[in-house]
């Protein structure tokens, strides 16, 4: 299972992440500064809120009619020469991609970030069958380098300080150490230049496929991604199957909206549109095409109430807002994809059993559905998911019981005035003295950073009698 | 699996019935969104807050001289240029091979990658965004915006355009921009020189595209 990044407990993940300050920080600093610079960005649309209509729009039109669009991309990339392939699973998906490594004889594989190649687990299974892998984003770079997961689906080593980054290049290419991020840059550049120059297939992503033109765009910053898609003579283009646009006017839409949200930026410093292989008069671009569609557990998230989540354009925007994220970070979550979308997507495409804390990994305070660009309702979402995971007797046991003592408590009139007649004693005789909104024992854990309002004195049977009487 | 595009198409048509997709509509949705309007001055200023540099002249002429300029300044003795009827700049060819400097059109990437700056044309320029729009073709490689680590793109002032929905719009009046794009294999919206904050969110340009950006407007 390769979207599970690990095999600890979810509380032991979060202990874990918070045994290292300097990443909190990290962490911390660098979501908050993405939100500032994303609401800046968003006002300089000329209406902000009525393009995030029309993208939500566009989004929820696309996904239910999924499969003229797929069909008429699929007609348009092949129409040009371009090859597509369908995967329904991971395990589908690297045999895939294997297959054509090895009809092209490729050896050296250059790729660019891409959170579905991280999902299907794709570089275990290339390295696996003897190829070279090398990711080719800086951060990627940095996190193969290191042996870490992305603990960002935008910013892939958030958490890392330079001084981590130097120690991690020093030990891993054998360079001087140093801190300095301009020479830690230059020492990728020169490294990875040599990559792109000698790789056989360039493997990429997707951000958004358009139906009407056979269209990749790819949405990059550093220009790795036009290398290992123009340099390598064979490019491997994956895509979740629900990454389609209709048009490329729809795609202007999108494009005003996900760096914007991503990043703060207005769009992306190269936002490629790739359409078909290069063509016979064409200079340079790779001779073949391949574009791997996958689902691997999405057609499952379309049956039924969960669907939304399959409008979403991977920007990121609901990682830096959300409380929990920016106080866990990503590595906590135990998936590829972490945060609020994360918190939706893992179970679906997971399963429950292996992502059942995700749902609750959550305060519900709906900033995430606040700064989505297609305004996906995620406190909703997380709550059909918690009630999935009762159903399935995978919600914590403290959850369980505690709604169980509740139900029990509040079934009926005598029961419920006994509970309250008991809080108020409880109240009594800890008042004044030590209590001060905090619990007592193995229930101190809780109040540790909460508040813990004392029970009423008064049972409320006898306030609204009292009440009542007033009139 | 044999047919897996069949079973995938098959089940997500089954799904589809149970779905719950709020705001979708059957019709291909068209909300009005106010648009964007600017010109050659907003273009400026946003290619010059990416860190991309804007050299605006008058004309064509003055276009030439800025390039042979800039070669002097920098002491860059080869270009790496598209061919010179596809930059559509008149006297580029006379004025350069007068200046003394050479002009690589194609080769193979690890000699062009060595070259200290790359010539293109652009198609279009975005003023919101301060994007130019470069194409791949027959004699436009798309490796000139990108291998060395200076770009130097010549853009004619009259095709800058308010936004990316303005191209596309343009496109469809002249005969359709899905035809349009469908001739090339790799058309790039450029928006200043390439960049990363991966490291600590601290900024450095030119991590693997070129490190600088700089746009010729003429006309």
């Amino acid at each position: 299972m390769s979207l599970q990044t690990s095999q600890q407990p979810f509380h032991a993940r979060v202990s874990k992440a918070f045994e290292n300050a300097e990443r909190v920080a990290a962490v911390r600093r660098a979501t908050v500064r993405f939100y500032d610079q994303r609401l800046t960005a968003l006002r300089s649309l000329p209406d902000a809120e009525a393009t995030r209509d029309l993208a939500r729009a566009i989004r929820a039109h696309t996904i239910a009619n999924l499969d003229k669009y797929l069909t008429q991309f699929e007609a348009a990339v092949q129409a040009l020469g371009g090859q597509v392939h369908w995967a329904r699973d991971a395990a589908e998906a690297r045999q895939i991609v294997l297959d054509i490594a090895q009809k092209t004889g490729a050896k050296r594989i250059a790729k660019s970030k891409s959170m579905i190649s991280e999902e299907i687990g794709l570089n275990k299974a290339l390295e696996g069958a003897g190829l070279e892998v090398i990711e080719t984003d800086l951060g990627e770079f940095i996190a193969q380098l290191a042996g870490e997961h992305p603990s960002h689906i935008i910013v892939p080593v958030l958490h890392l300080t330079r001084q981590e980054v130097g120690k991690v290049f020093a030990s891993k290419l054998g360079v001087p150490y140093t801190d300095v991020i301009s020479e830690l840059n230059s020492i990728a550049r020169e490294k990875l230049r040599e990559v792109y120059l000698s790789a056989d297939m360039g493997i990429s992503g997707c951000n958004f496929a358009v139906a009407e033109t056979g269209t990749i765009c790819l949405a990059t910053n550093e220009g790795n991604g036009r290398m290992i898609t123009s340099l390598p003579r064979v490019h491997v283009a994956l895509m979740g199957l629900e990454r389609i646009v209709p048009t490329l006017s729809d795609l202007s839409v999108m494009l005003q909206l996900l760096a914007r949200s991503a990043t703060g930026q207005k769009l992306t410093v190269y936002t490629s549109l790739i359409t078909g292989p290069r063509r016979a008069n064409e200079p340079h671009g790779p001779e073949e095409l391949h574009i791997v569609i996958v689902d691997n557990g999405r057609t499952r998230a379309l049956a039924g109430e969960m669907a939304e989540i399959l409008y979403c354009i991977r920007c990121g925007a609901c990682l830096n807002v959300c409380p929990v994220y920016r106080n866990i970070g990503g590595h906590a979550y135990g998936s590829v994809y972490p945060g609020p979308v994360g918190s939706v997507i893992s179970p679906i495409l997971g399963g429950i059993p292996a992502f059942a804390e995700l749902p609750h990994a959550s305060t519900l305070c709906g900033a995430c559905q606040d700064v989505c660009p297609v305004r996906i309702d995620f406190p909703t979402l997380l709550l059909r998911l918690r009630r999935e995971t009762v159903r399935q007797g995978r919600s914590p046991v403290w959850v369980t019981l505690g709604m169980k003592a509740y139900a029990f408590m509040a079934g009926s009139p005598g029961r419920f005035q006994l509970a309250e007649r008991l809080g108020a004693l409880f109240t009594r005789l800890t008042g004044g003295g030590w209590f001060k909104g905090q619990l007592p024992g193995p229930l101190s854990a809780w109040t540790r950073y909460r508040f813990f309002p004392p029970f009423n004195r008064k049972t409320f049977q006898a306030r609204w009698k009292e009440r009542q009487s007033n009139g | 699996m044999a047919d897996s595009r069949g079973h995938i198409l098959h089940t997500i048509r089954t799904a589809v019935k149970t779905a719950l997709l709020p705001a979708s509509s059957p019709e291909h949705p068209s909300l009005a969104v106010p648009r964007s309007s600017g010109g050659v001055d907003e273009f400026i200023t946003e290619v010059e807050k990416l860190s991309g540099r804007v050299l605006r002249v008058a004309t064509a002429r003055e276009a030439v001289e800025s390039v042979i300029s800039l070669c002097q300044e920098r002491g860059w003795q080869r270009l790496f240029a598209w061919e010179w009827d596809e930059i559509g700049c008149e006297g580029l060819p006379e004025g350069l091979s007068r200046a003394g400097i050479e002009v690589a059109h194609s080769g193979s990437p690890s000699e062009l990658a060595n070259i200290p700056a790359g010539l293109t044309g652009a198609e279009a320029g975005l003023a919101d965004t301060g994007t130019i729009i470069v194409r791949s073709g027959a004699r436009r490689s798309q490796l000139a915006s990108l291998l060395p680590p200076t770009h130097v793109a010549l853009l004619p002032a009259e095709r800058i355009l308010p936004d990316m929905r303005s191209y596309f719009e343009k496109l469809d009046a002249q005969g359709g921009a899905s035809a349009h794009v469908r001739e090339s294999s790799n058309l790039v919206f450029i928006s200043g020189p390439s960049r990363t904050a991966d490291i600590e969110q601290t900024l450095t340009l030119g991590v693997h595209g070129p490190r600088e950006l700089i746009i010729i407007v003429w006309g």
